[in-house]
């Protein structure tokens, strides 16, 4: 019953259009003074003990490596790389923008970094390539759900720190996934393009035309390489990682591509620590309700429920998922990361589901959200961007959702796809 | 007189904020680098850093409620008249405003509780630690009771200001706070 009323609140509030911090704030304020009385302090020291944590620390500073190197012409580079890899096949711009996105998600954290930063460069792009303006539009959107899936990643650091699970082992989870979602997008590209006649470039590129492509991309593209490199050889924590990819991206940025001045530097210092503190002032209030819902026994309640429906794995895995994917229609990714994990947890140790491939899963389920409609952020920052309305870009959006839908299928039901390289990485 | 105490308020929080992030950015380089180079760890970087990141986030918070760019859900207000909307929103104010007033209140609660202990490595008083809740709460209320004089007013009191950083061409834009 208590747990019926602070759910409720906590709905209301936010249907209220309360920010969602302090609507978590104040309905375990609600929760403390009416239904348990207990003393209100719990509230400042939760929010500031968990956000006490080294691991959270790689947050602003992936934030700020990507902001920093986007600062730079790093991105334009890419793509130009990535056209000389990819350029001849039939629908070329569009297997470049994959391939972009993929490179791209490899120095990003963010999803919104990927939809923004990316988008802009390639939609004229492909506009001038012949394709029509909707496909476009559909592509850039769904390549940038990569971001989030092949780290760095926010989210996966979010779900990390909620779920007690190590940053590096589902960051490396991600590659496999990341690298089957840009393939589905590709195999949808190629169809795409055959039947509606996109255009390729005209030969395919020289080994020497490649390489010079690559020389000029290689300061940037050397940031995934130290990220992931250093992630999985040991060498750095993702934490250090971040730290370096940080330094190194000024070096390139102020003197290698020389587009970053000192001058700019306090600017990307703030931005940069602004975008963290939209996701850590949630995180810390999501903290204190998380404990509000463990005193209520909340997860229990759930994992009972569920265990009396059903027996098997593969139900709950598809129950699971069909949630998220509705939550993810309403809600703000990193908010459902923080609130929902932890209700999910003990359900995840009942029907032994390897919480790093449910934490993969969990990511790229959450982020199709971000496209669906009716909250979908990233319909409207692509709306917003292509001059396109919500209703027209979530249409060009629609057919884009099956090969992401695949993909979440598969490494779902296939756990081997995500965990087999953080086994054989970390043992 | 409200709009120079503004300015010297926005300025402090941006410099504050840029001084924070620069030092973590270079306390945590130079221990990998003595780490892994000088095999030296410094001990003392991780209580600055989360110190540091505690400031960052509460901060950073501040600016969010001058900017009202926190996270909300618009879809279902979206909905609503906006004869039901404008009291909705006075309603919104009052109440987050007395979620800041509570927490001010148990963070300096907090604060003094934990000025008595010392973290282990800089023997640093925690109470610095709780402190960057409660500086980063007044600065939020101070500005959301502008928000809210604002809107009784029928006025935005912080228009037109962007969220520093770069944008979305790459640019990186003055940050008019």
């Amino acid at each position: 019953m208590n747990a019926m009323i602070l759910i409720s609140v906590l709905l209301i509030l936010m249907a209220m259009r309360i920010p969602v911090v302090f609507s978590l704030l104040l309905s375990c304020l609600f929760y403390l003074v009416f239904i348990k009385s207990i003393p209100l302090v719990i509230l400042a020291h939760r929010m500031m003990g968990s956000l006490e944590s080294f691991p959270l620390l790689a947050l602003p500073l992936f934030i700020l490596a990507a902001d920093v190197i986007n600062s730079g012409r790093a991105s334009e580079e890419m793509f130009k790389f990535a056209r000389s890899l990819v350029g001849h096949m039939r629908g070329a711009m569009g297997h470049v923008v994959v391939v972009a996105s993929m490179i791209f998600a490899g120095i990003s954290g963010t999803i919104t970094a990927e939809a923004a930063g990316l988008g802009k460069l390639e939609l004229p792009m492909m506009e001038k390539a012949g394709f029509d303006k909707p496909f476009a539009v559909g592509l850039i959107s769904a390549s940038s759900i990569i971001g989030p899936i092949i780290p760095p990643s926010v989210q996966m650091i979010l779900y990390g720190m909620i779920a007690e699970q190590s940053v590096g082992r589902l960051f490396v989870g991600g590659v496999i996934p990341g690298i089957i979602m840009g393939v589905c997008l590709m195999v949808m590209v190629y169809i795409y393009s055959v039947k509606r006649n996109y255009p390729r470039d005209p030969r395919r590129a020289t080994l020497r035309e490649m390489l010079s492509a690559l020389k000029s991309s290689a300061p940037a593209l050397a940031t995934p390489a130290i990220i992931l490199g250093g992630i999985m050889s040991g060498i750095f924590t993702p934490t250090e990682a971040a730290v370096v990819a940080v330094v190194y991206g000024l070096f390139i940025s102020m003197f290698v591509y020389k587009t970053l001045t000192l001058r700019q530097l306090p600017e990307l210092l703030v931005g940069s620590a602004v975008m963290t503190a939209l996701i850590l002032v949630i995180m810390g209030a999501a903290s204190v309700f998380g404990w509000v819902v463990t005193m209520e026994n909340i997860p229990v309640l759930i994992k009972d429920a569920l265990m009396s429906a059903t027996d098997k794995q593969w139900v709950i895995l598809l129950i699971l998922n069909i949630a998220f994917l509705i939550a993810g229609c309403f809600f703000d990714i990193c908010a459902i990361i923080l609130v929902l994990t932890p209700m999910i947890l003990p359900i995840l140790q009942a029907f032994q589901i390897d919480m790093v491939h449910w934490g993969v899963v969990e990511v790229l389920n959450v982020c199709i959200g971000f496209l669906t409609p009716p909250f979908g952020v990233g319909l409207f920052i692509m709306s917003d961007m292509a001059k396109l309305s919500v209703s027209e870009v979530t249409r060009a959006i629609a057919p884009f959702l099956i090969p992401l839908l695949i993909s979440l299928g598969l490494i779902t039901y296939i756990p081997q796809l995500v965990t087999w390289l953080p086994n054989l990485v970390f043992g | 007189m409200i709009s120079t105490l503004n300015k010297i308020v926005g300025g402090a929080l941006f410099w504050a904020i840029a001084i924070i992030h620069g030092v973590i950015v270079v306390v945590l380089f130079t221990g990998v680098v003595t780490r892994y180079i000088f095999n030296l760890p410094l001990f003392w970087s991780e209580e600055i850093c989360l110190l540091g990141l505690l400031w960052l986030t509460f901060l950073g918070g501040a600016i969010l409620v001058r900017q009202d760019k926190n996270v909300s859900i618009t879809i279902f207000s979206d909905m609503l008249p906006k004869s039901v909307m404008r009291p909705l929103h006075r309603i919104n104010h009052v109440l987050i405003l007395i979620c800041l007033v509570v927490m001010i209140q148990q963070s300096w609660k907090l604060s003094e509780r934990l000025s008595y202990s010392t973290t282990p490595a800089l023997r640093m008083s925690e109470f610095w630690f709780a402190a960057a809740l409660l500086v980063g709460f007044i600065v939020m209320l101070f500005y959301q009771i502008q928000r809210f004089i604002g809107d009784l007013r029928g006025r935005d009191v912080f228009p037109d200001e962007s969220i520093c950083g770069p944008k979305d061409s790459g640019e990186v834009e003055r940050c008019n706070l």
